[in-house]
């Protein structure tokens, strides 16, 4: 199912939801483009939490995913946490996780039960500080071994209160 | 219709036909009721027992309805209502040649029965007891001339019977006793002038066949298929010119359908068939670069050239067209192309072409015989790939093939044609396990497809794994109850893989059951072709019912028929040579397939 789609220049970009049927092949593309091995209760959140999780599909193939949960904080509410978020290396720089991340942001705008949205970064992993910044997400914390089986071990959370988010530009339209 | 002593009093013989109509209205509780009543003051009144035993094999009473049948004509064997039944019962049993000898004997007594000469002349058709038939049909006609289907029905025996005159004489003579065609009947009579032609056609008779056409040509509905015997005939008759105005314009209305290209080309001069003179070839690119410019949407325009074209000619109208596949990443380039690989000139300008493809996109993201500055997606580069592994399994170079396609699976991991592919390749070149292991892992990509879970079933049939080929099968099968509703969608190719599995595995009772099944498919495609006899006259589908009587004919030729043939072969063959296994055994084929599995797998067929 394709859920939104949009053509700029020769790409076609469209989204299709996780669901149980094709959750091998975002659990094909998690292996290659992150160094940890997420076990099935990974996939079971994604797939509980709706139409967060989504892949995206360039003319056809599919190249990326954001992988999210909802988490209840018992003073803020519920809360989205982006789990993954990744682009196979050859379809990268052209937005693509830029559309996903702005699907999940909007989705999340449109319920009024979320309150903000966060996430992990590894330190070091420049790029993706540097995305999330671009993206209007803000340091708030450091965690110290926060990763056991890589390194460095510490990350950063990033967060990103929706009330005042606005879209990017992406290479999805919403016309 | 009564005989002699057998005649009912009038209270009776109303009950009588009342269970001929419940009969007819499957009301097969209250026939038995009323055939009872009868029985009870006339207990050997034949016709009365011949029915009770008719509507008892309705009700699956099979014994029954045999002996109650069987009574009946002992007490009343100068009936032809008796005789009727008794071949019905037949029938209905599919034994037709038992069921003609009792229509016959039914005529005998009333030989202007139409029902029953309409009944016997299904069964002769079904069994091709060609001249039957058109005895029957004749007398049908002759007893009901103002009927249309009788006439269509003799023109179509005189036809079968290769009495193409007779045939098209009669359809004549039948248009002959026309008044005017209603409205609510046009289809039917353009129907009947294109089998008229189709039989002038098979007859030799050319010309009467395009005068047929042409005289119709504002009665016939079908105005394609009218269009394409014009141009068939006009080929057949020399008339080239006149062939290629008529391909040209059924081109026009549909430029991808290559029998329109094979009549096109054949009307230029060239027999598509086979080798080809400079001179046609220059012909043959000088009409299809015209084509080009008229259809530039068209990919048969733009396929059929690569056949014909040779050398640089070909380089460059190859890459043309495969770009657009590369660009759009469609999976099916190879097979496209596969035949192209009888030349193995062309072969290795192809290989030459993906090669110098595949090192030149990951540095310029350009295709190297493009011009222009436009870069190529990435998912070219993956693409090109893709080719070259089946390029290389097709030449036999299993362990290039494998590097190419674990390099597409590394760039891009989510493409599932492309495990389907290596999977290939693993089984060609002799791990049909590891073949199974990928595409499997293919198939959990994506649980909603059908056909990933039947090539799944079939690598690991092909691999001896039948139990975990039944597992992946059942997915798709209804309530898991997969054997019988396998075989209940005449699945074929699973009973033809998981026998030949067997076979190899010296399970031989159970390679035997499953090539059992498709031979019986076999036969009831067969026996299905019964209803048609009446229903395409009804109809007049007369064209498409000639083809299908011919298919039918020719049935047993079918590749999976062979295929279970020659397994049931070597599956008998293999249980005698076996006796040992059977003795102190209740059933032979428990015995059998308790066997291991033979440690020299390999292909039987």
């Amino acid at each position: 199912m394709i859920s939104e789609e949009s053509e700029s220049g020769n790409d076609t970009v469209s989204l299709v939801p996780a669901n149980k049927e094709n959750v091998d092949t975002l659990a094909n593309l998690n292996a290659v483009l992150f160094p940890i091995t997420y076990q099935k209760k990974f996939y079971i959140d994604c797939l509980a939490c709706g139409p967060y999780t989504v892949m995206a599909q360039l003319n056809g193939s599919i190249v990326a995913a954001i992988c999210c949960r909802l988490e209840t904080h018992q003073d803020l509410g519920v809360r989205l946490y982006i789990m993954t978020l990744g682009v196979l290396a050859p379809y990268r720089r052209r937005g693509i996780a830029n559309a996903l991340l702005g699907h999940a942001l909007r989705l999340a705008q449109q319920d009024p039960r979320i309150v903000d949205t966060y996430l992990h970064v590894q330190l070091g992993n420049e790029e993706a500080i540097a995305f999330y910044r671009s993206n209007g997400f803000e340091l708030i914390a450091t965690i110290k071994n926060y990763y056991k089986r890589i390194r460095p071990a510490d990350c950063f959370v990033f967060s990103c209160n929706l009330r005042n988010w606005q879209p990017r530009n992406s290479c999805l339209n919403h016309a | 219709m009564m005989k002699g002593d057998q005649v009912l009093p009038s209270k009776e013989a109303n009950l009588f036909k009342q269970i001929v109509k419940f009969y007819e209205t499957k009301q097969y509780k209250k026939g038995i009721k009323a055939a009872d009543q009868i029985l009870k003051k006339f207990p050997d009144h034949g016709e009365t027992l011949a029915m009770k035993g008719l509507t008892l094999n309705c009700m699956e009473k099979k014994e029954e309805a045999y002996e109650y049948v069987l009574r009946g004509l002992k007490y009343d064997m100068k009936s032809h209502v008796c005789w009727h039944v008794y071949g019905l019962l037949y029938r209905s049993d599919r034994d037709y040649r038992q069921a003609i000898k009792c229509y016959r004997n039914a005529l005998r007594l009333d030989k202007d029965n139409l029902q029953i000469l309409r009944d016997l002349s299904l069964l002769q058709i079904q069994m091709r007891d060609l001249s039957g038939f058109a005895e029957t049909r004749q007398q049908l006609l002759m007893l009901k001339p103002n009927n249309r289907n009788n006439w269509i029905a003799f023109a179509i025996a005189q036809h079968l019977h290769s009495s193409y005159d007779l045939a098209g004489k009669i359809l004549m003579a039948y248009e002959g006793t026309l008044e005017g065609v209603p409205v609510s009947e046009r289809y039917e009579h353009g129907e009947m002038l294109l089998y008229k032609a189709m039989i002038q056609e098979e007859s030799g008779a050319l010309n009467s066949a395009l005068e047929s056409l042409d005289k119709g040509s504002d009665q016939i509905i079908d105005v394609l298929a009218a269009k394409e015997a014009r141009g068939r005939l006009l080929q057949q008759t020399g008339n080239l010119t006149g062939a290629e105005a008529v391909y040209r314009e059924l081109l026009e209305m549909n430029p991808d359908n290559y029998n329109y290209h094979t009549g096109l080309q054949s009307s230029l001069g060239t027999d598509p068939g086979s080798e080809i003179t400079p001179d046609q070839r220059a012909t043959l690119q000088a009409a299809y670069e015209d084509l080009f410019e008229k259809y530039p949407k068209s990919t048969g325009v733009k396929r059929i050239p690569l056949n014909f074209l040779e050398g640089d000619h070909f380089k460059a109208a190859v890459q043309s067209y495969v770009t657009r596949f590369l660009q759009k990443g469609i999976p099916s380039l190879f097979s496209d192309l596969s035949s192209l690989y009888v030349s193995t000139a062309k072969a290795d300008i192809l290989e030459k072409m993906f090669e110098e493809a595949v090192s030149s996109l990951p540095s310029s993201d350009k295709l190297p015989w493009c011009q222009g500055e436009t870069l190529e997606e990435p998912a070219v580069y993956v693409w090109a790939l893709f080719y070259l592994a089946q390029h290389y399994n097709h030449r036999g170079a299993s362990t290039k093939a494998l590097e190419k396609i674990d390099a597409a699976i590394a760039h891009t991991p989510t493409i599932i044609d492309f495990y389907l592919v290596k999977a290939r390749i693993l089984n060609e070149a002799g791990d049909p396990k590891a073949a199974a292991i990928v595409a499997d892992e293919g198939r959990s990509m994506d649980l909603a497809d059908r056909y990933l879970n039947s090539e799944a079933t079939k690598w690991w049939l092909q691999a001896d794994q039948v139990e975990s080929a039944q597992d992946t099968i059942a997915l798709f099968t209804k309530d898991g109850d997969q054997g019988n509703n396998l075989h209940d969608m005449q699945c074929m190719w699973y009973e033809v893989e998981a026998g030949n599995s067997h076979l190899r595995c010296e399970r031989f009772g159970k390679a035997l059951k499953l090539f059992k099944a498709v031979a019986e498919h076999f036969a009831d495609i067969q026996e299905d072709q019964f209803d048609f006899h009446s229903y395409c006259l009804r109809k007049m589908t007369l064209r498409t019912y000639v083809k299908l009587l011919r298919m039918e004919e020719h049935l047993h030729g079918h590749r999976f028929y062979c295929m279970a043939a020659f397994g049931l072969v070597r599956a008998y063959i293999g249980i005698y040579d076996q006796p040992i296994a059977l003795e102190g055994s209740k059933s032979a084929v428990s015995a059998v397939s308790q066997r291991r599995p033979s440690a020299t797998p390999g292909s039987l067929l």
